[in-house]
């Protein structure tokens, strides 16, 4: 795998999960946060995953 | 965005109420601001409805100044959310990655709806310093950039330490008296914003604020001032480094994320997990910065498709 790449999802995750585990604790408690984070882990690398499976734009 | 909109309408009525727990008071902390300026008083002798003082830097209420006006400073976020992925928008190959990110900040991070629906400037706030980077970046000779830039950055203090990657990055890349001109303007701009408030107030409420940082100072003597001393110098070192305009990004998060990381982990330490999780919150400032930072790593890959041969599950995917 692109390291770049890997780099750059790890970046986006770390992003878009980390300023979001202080509601999800407040709902869940630290199993909450742990949960959280796989499940956006996932997530993001479906959703790019399957763009990139579609057709290019250019 | 339709969604982002909907859950203003919706919920931000609801949220909006003055009950300690029930929302937050940062959207009302602008409302406050603003009302006190346009009265020709200091915001900073001012407090919310929770009894809280004021703690952002006047620039912030100048940018809210047309929002309160409208109606709270809250609406904000309906400019702003857009504004940022237009702007990746105009900077990507792909039509695609812009609407991909923000998907992906819609759907993963619920701290954004919530900033949404409660009103809170974490993300107004690290998208108008952005944004006015962006500008300054692009329009080094605009005297509107360098005035918005400084405005911008003149919002909380955490990111005035942005001025010296912000200076390094554009000499670099930029004639020199570019980058002299440009940032002393905005520099002296957010001085000339500051200064005047910081003189004439009883109680300077963004020196307050300064609270996030010194609240272990009791176990660690002088903790809050080692970290503003830690992050100033990183801030410095990583200006050595010559970068593009998303490197300058990824450094921006950076000089953001090295406080909050810090005191999360004093936090881990003396209070537990639980406490960290709440100081999470702040990482929101660098959160945009990133998301722009990774925007042409991001783009490359989506506008090169991956055959499902070679990817054969996402976390493959590459």
């Amino acid at each position: 795998m692109n390291r770049r790449l890997l780099i750059a999802q790890a970046l986006l995750w770390a992003a878009l999960s980390v300023p979001s585990w202080a509601i999800v604790a407040k709902l869940g408690g630290a199993t909450g946060v742990l949960a959280y984070g796989l499940a956006s882990a996932v997530g993001l690398g479906l959703v790019l995953w399957l763009v990139r499976l579609g057709p290019a734009a250019r | 965005m339709l969604i982002v909109v909907t859950l203003f309408a919706v919920r931000y009525p609801r949220y909006d109420v003055e009950t300690a727990g029930a929302g937050s008071d940062d959207d009302d902390a602008h409302n406050v601001g603003v009302t006190a300026v346009l009265a020709g008083e200091s915001p900073y002798d001012r407090q919310t409805y929770l009894g809280n003082a004021l703690h952002q830097l006047p620039g912030s209420y100048v940018i809210a100044a047309p929002f309160v006006l409208i109606g709270t400073s809250a609406l904000q976020n309906l400019v702003c959310l857009p504004l940022f992925f237009v702007s990746i928008r105009s900077r990507s190959r792909d039509p695609r990655t812009a609407p991909v990110l923000a998907w992906l900040v819609v759907l993963l991070s619920p701290a954004v709806l919530h900033h949404v629906v409660t009103g809170s400037s974490y993300s107004w706030n690290a998208i108008w310093v952005l944004l006015g980077i962006s500008w300054i970046w692009q329009r080094p000779r605009s005297l509107a950039a360098a005035l918005f830039c400084g405005v911008a950055m003149c919002s909380r203090p955490n990111f005035l330490l942005l001025l010296a990657p912000l200076y390094a990055a554009m000499a670099r890349t930029h004639p020199r008296h570019f980058a002299v001109r440009a940032v002393g303007l905005a520099s002296v701009t957010a001085a000339t914003l500051a200064l005047p408030f910081y003189f004439a107030s009883t109680s300077f409420g963004p020196l307050e604020g300064f609270g996030v940082l010194n609240q272990f100072d009791d176990v660690i003597p002088g903790a809050g001032l080692i970290l503003l001393a830690v992050t100033t110098i990183a801030a410095v070192a990583l200006s050595r480094t010559p970068v593009d305009f998303e490197g300058l990004m990824l450094q921006c998060a950076a000089i953001q994320a090295i406080p909050v990381v810090a005191v999360m982990l004093i936090a881990a330490a003396v209070d537990g997990i639980d406490r960290t999780f709440e100081l999470s919150a702040y990482a929101a400032f660098a959160s945009w910065f990133v998301v722009r930072g990774v925007v042409p790593t991001i783009d490359r890959a989506i506008s090169s498709p991956a055959s499902p041969r070679q990817s054969g599950s996402p976390s493959t995917a590459g």
